[in-house]
């Protein structure tokens, strides 16, 4: 059976069994409707999906990734029982989207007895694609490892989540909590191999599975949680060549005629936790959290290869090696919330944080060793005041000290190495509600870091967001808001030169939106801008000049509109535009338009019709660009 | 003097003629010989104690007004004793002559309502708590589900809706609470429910689900649970239709954070537009966010999902296990590969890394570090990465 057949079967025998599954549950969950005043509320939808595909076919599946054949298969319904079903459950929500086969299924299911149990249930399938070309052919030069992006990958991720509330007395609940997640696919990697950049196979092949359990008892003035968490995780991680290849670099002599390199591994970690919430006082709310988490992770590794360096030297290698790494993690936080009077109420957090990893491990004979230690210990406190019922102010401070001893190495124990980091800051926001139809609010918070740890961390930062927001009787809705993020790192004083370089990074984020929503009508737009600029100074080392300049910015624009529109009891027609226009170091383009109109003929009956264009361009080389339109057409039923 | 004696005769004789006129008022007892239903409601109200009658001087009359005429020609409807002759601000009246309403907001009597809109007058186990009060409540308020904004516009509105929408409150969470659980007539205004007040509101029973709410940043902005939460509905009413690209819980996240929405719509993104996760999978509103600023393994909420990424290594990268994730990826969207911050990930490295080994002078801005730091996230066989 060729590989396109067995998709298609695979995926008809998905379809089957979401049909199955889904009329099964809906039959059996109408046909317990005895009642005529229960409210049963859904609609069940299946169709065809035509596709075509101008361009790089790669990028369209990397960004929508839709595809032809009699794909749309969708089933929403919301039960609420009223007669004689109402005694065991209040409601039944079952919704099914995209399983005819498309990258991303989501599948929900969920019922309660409100007091008495909730049960949920989540599945869904998304297909990661990435296969991107990133450098113009007159750039690359293997001799400079300018040659593009190896890195490709298709794995399917499969979630599932499933979680039970029983309420075991009135003041007694005990939670399920199950999810698990399994990747696999395709993808390839690069590997220096003696000094050569090869493409290699790099399956995706990872099972995660975790369960908690929590009891929960409540006393009048106090509650105490109780909740076991645990986590299994398998990773097969194996590197290969399917075949001889001479390598990127056809200039020299490389050659590789076989690799495996694997290195499996599973992790599973245990967390125990306990919580305690207070009201001692109608004023007072106290929560107090303890948790301490032992986490361990086995491996190992083996590699076997042979070829020919870039030399002209053959090689062989056959090594193994083993790793066993612990980390174990205590967190402990209170907070305390007090209402001094109606206007005024304190606000307070403690926390302190130990993570404590230590491990070790052998690769061809050689010992390595690894040791991380972590304790952040943190206070915060603040003060909302309600000047009027129209203006509420917050005000606090906040600050944090981080110490870590780590040291990682080859042949022999590390050296550790002790750094210690602290951050103060403060933070005030305000919200002023004139009458009931505006709303404003506004945010700052600023911080500084003494001693930052890595060069990635910041030694300031600066946040800044205004927001108004009018809410009109005709149905009209008004937002607009800003965001201002800055971020830098000014370690280094100015004409002193060390090998850190200094940095800052800029974000501002502009929205303005207006909705409108009237019981036949539902329109909303919105402008939004983006602006983002880093900037690195790299004048460090003995003055040495910059390798290269090192700044990146980018201005995106989004422009989208949504409009709902029913003629009449019958008729519905939609739409939806997006458009996204980036300027700067990386210039693109993506508009993605959608309209569809929907006919309710006698009986619940329903007859759609959509259609969708999208169109990415990459204005500097357009190696990726493509366009799409997509039609589909479905009938359905609505109850 | 000729008109002292008419005089006389005016001021004294018409006293006594206009006093032998018949006392317009009945006795309650009379009234309660053909309103029987009424004679067995009241009589457990407070309406038929003692109290009551020493302060009402004229029984059912003091509020409905005179009935002698009634009683004399049952049949002539225009006679009737009825409060709806008077205005509502008159009915008020009444009841004010005996009760202090100082609890109570204007809402509902601007919008035309009077006392016995809402209380039941006659029957004590008719008042606004418990299911009799709810029905009451939903009389009026049946389209509660529509919205939670009553302005005494909206109030006035729905007190006239033709055909008022079934209430939907068996379906939810609050199924079986009472209005009165939630709602006091001394705060009804929509004020009432924002910032801290309103929070303390819910808190009254959900203070335990989330005790740390008023140390996030949405309570720091002065924003309550109903800014987010469909109190009455639910999270599941009038949205069945297939018309919105983002999954529920998200679609409450726009109002507010609509650049970070439009984040999402970046080439390289997390998958919100296609429902496979929500604004929620990664952050919690009701928790302080952005309280950690250090942390140390910062890297934790990613690993959620991205373990691969995130394992305990021997070979640590410091920027990604100490410092998080967002050192290096912008995690909602971007327009770079991989959700980086740079689009070349030569740019990437080197904002750090400036003193790379000297042989790393040859490369370009078009360099792909990874191409040879291949497990930049963490190796277990090689401190710089290589494999």
């Amino acid at each position: 059976m060729s590989g396109a057949s067995m998709t298609f079967f695979k995926r008809g025998s998905s379809l089957l069994a979401s049909v199955a599954v889904a009329l099964g549950c809906v039959t059996s969950v109408v046909s317990a409707s005895s009642d005529d005043d229960d409210e049963l509320t859904g609609r069940f939808r299946v169709g065809y999906r035509g596709v075509s595909v101008g361009g790089e076919e790669g990028k369209y599946q990397q960004h929508v990734n839709l595809d032809q054949g009699p794909r749309i298969f969708e089933i929403r319904f919301d039960y609420v029982p009223v007669g004689a079903l109402s005694d065991k459950v209040d409601r039944i929500s079952f919704d099914i989207d995209h399983f005819g086969g498309d990258p991303f299924e989501t599948l929900r299911f969920d019922m309660a007895k409100f007091g008495k149990y909730r049960f949920g249930y989540e599945r869904s399938k998304s297909t990661y694609f990435y296969q991107d070309i990133i450098l113009p052919a007159g750039l690359v030069d293997p001799s400079l490892d300018a040659e593009g992006d190896f890195t490709s990958f298709n794995f399917d991720r499969v979630r599932d989540h499933a979680s039970l509330d029983l309420t075991l007395a009135p003041r007694a609940s005990l939670n399920f909590d199950f999810s698990r997640y399994t990747r696999h696919g395709d993808g390839t990697t690069q590997l220096d191999i003696q000094r050569e950049v090869f493409e290699l196979e790099r399956p995706v092949d990872e099972k995660n599975n975790e369960f908690d359990i929590a009891f929960q008892y409540k006393w009048d003035k106090a509650s105490l949680v109780l909740q076991e968490h645990v986590r299994d995780y398998e990773n097969a991680y194996e590197i290969f060549l399917p075949g001889g290849t001479l390598g990127t670099n056809t200039d020299n002599a490389s050659e590789l005629s076989f690799f495996f390199l694997d290195q499996p591994y599973a992790l599973e970690s245990f967390q125990h936790t306990v919580r305690a919430n207070l009201t001692p006082t109608p004023q007072w709310l106290i929560r107090l959290s303890g948790s301490v988490e032992n986490l361990n992770l086995d491996g190992e590794a083996s590699e076997r290869s042979a070829g020919v360096t870039f030399a002209g030297a053959p090689f062989t290698t056959d090594v193994e090696g083993l790793r066993d790494i612990g980390r174990d993690t205590i967190w402990v936080d209170a907070d305390v919330s007090y209402l001094l009077n109606e206007r005024a109420s304190l606000v307070g957090g403690l926390w302190r944080r130990d993570a404590n990893q230590s491990g070790d491990g052998t690769w061809d004979d050689t010992p390595l060793f690894n040791l991380w230690d972590t304790t952040t210990t943190g206070l915060e406190g603040g003060v909302q005041y309600a000047l009027s019922t129209d203006i509420v102010v917050t005000g606090g401070l906040r600050y944090e000290s981080r110490s870590v001893d780590h040291g990682q190495s080859e042949d022999e124990p590390p050296s550790v190495e002790t750094r210690k980091t602290t951050h103060a800051g403060f933070f005030l926001a305000g919200q002023w509600s004139p009458g009931r139809v505006l709303d404003f609010n506004g945010e700052l918070e600023t911080g500084s870091y003494d001693d930052p740890f890595t060069l990635a961390a910041p030694t300031s930062r600066l946040r800044l967001r205004l927001r108004a927001k009018a809410k009109l009787q005709n149905g009209v809705r008004l937002d607009a808001s800003y965001t201002g993020r800055r971020i830098e790192n000014d370690n280094r004083p100015p004409g002193q030169l060390s090998t850190t370089p200094n940095w800052e990074s800029d974000r501002d984020s502009l929205s303005a939106r207006i909705g409108y929503r009237k019981k036949e009508l539902d329109f909303s737009g919105g402008y939004s801008l983006i602006r983002v600029n880093h900037a690195v100074d790299q004048t460090v080392s003995a003055g040495a000049p910059a390798l290269f300049p090192i700044l990146f910015e980018s201005d995106a624009n989004f422009i989208d509109a949504r409009l709902r529109y029913r003629f009449d009891p019958q008729w519905r027609v939609g739409a939806d535009a997006r458009w996204y226009d980036n300027a700067g170091s990386f210039a693109i383009r993506r508009n993605d338009v959608r309209a569809y109109v929907e006919l309710t003929v006698t009986g619940g009956y329903l007859l759609n019709l959509g259609y969708r264009y999208v169109d990415y361009e990459e204005k500097t080389f357009g190696f990726n660009d493509y366009d799409a339109n997509i039609v589909e057409a479905s009938i359905g039923y609505a109850w | 003097m000729k008109h002292l004696v008419p005089a006389l005769v005016f001021v004294v004789v018409l006293p006594v003629l206009l006093s032998a006129q018949p006392d317009p008022y009945v006795g309650s007892e009379m009234c309660i010989q053909c309103h029987t239903p009424e004679r067995e409601t009241l009589a457990g109200s407070p309406h038929a104690w003692d109290d009551f009658n020493a302060l009402a001087e004229h029984g059912c009359q003091s509020c409905h007004g005179p009935g002698r005429a009634h009683v004399q020609d049952p049949q002539d409807e225009t006679l009737q004793p009825s409060r709806e002759r008077f205005t509502a601000a008159e009915r008020r009246g009444m009841c004010l002559e005996c009760h202090d309403d100082s609890g109570h907001d204007e809402e509902h009597f601007a919008a035309g309502l009077d006392c016995a809109s809402c209380h039941a007058i006659h029957g004590f186990d008719a008042g606004v708590t418990g299911a009799a009060g709810d029905a009451r409540c939903v009389s009026c308020h049946e389209s509660a589900t529509e919205s939670m904004s009553f302005s005494t516009a909206s109030v006035a509105a729905i007190s006239t809706e033709a055909e008022p929408r079934p209430f939907r409150s068996h379906g939810t969470p609050h199924a079986g609470q009472a209005c009165s659980s939630c709602h006091t007539l001394g705060s009804l205004s929509e004020q009432s429910w924002e910032g801290r007040a309103g929070t303390e509101r819910c808190q009254t029973c959900h203070g335990q689900t989330h005790p740390r709410f008023f140390a996030s940043s949405h309570a720091r902005a002065g924003l309550s649970c109903t800014s987010c939460h469909t109190v009455h509905s639910g999270d599941r009413v009038d949205e069945l239709a297939p018309d919105s690209y983002l999954g529920r819980a998200s679609q409450s996240c726009v109002e507010c954070h609509a650049s970070a929405v439009s984040e999402f719509t970046f080439n390289e993104r997390h998958r919100l537009e296609e429902g496979i996760m929500e604004c929620t999978s990664c952050h919690n509103p009701h928790e302080p966010t952005q309280r950690v600023r250090l942390g140390g393994f910062k890297d934790q909420l990613c690993a959620q999902c991205h373990v691969d990424k995130s394992a305990p290594f021997v070979f640590e990268h410091g920027a990604s296990l100490v410092e998080g994730c967002t050192s290096c990826h912008v995690p909602h969207g971007s327009p770079n590969r991989h959700l980086l911050e740079f689009q070349s990930v030569a740019d990437q490295c080197y904002s750090c890394h400036v003193s790379a080994p000297g042989f790393h002078a040859r490369f370009t801005s078009q360099t792909l570090c990874t191409n040879c730091h291949s497990t930049i996230h963490g190796s277990n066989l090689h401190p710089a990465f290589l494999k």
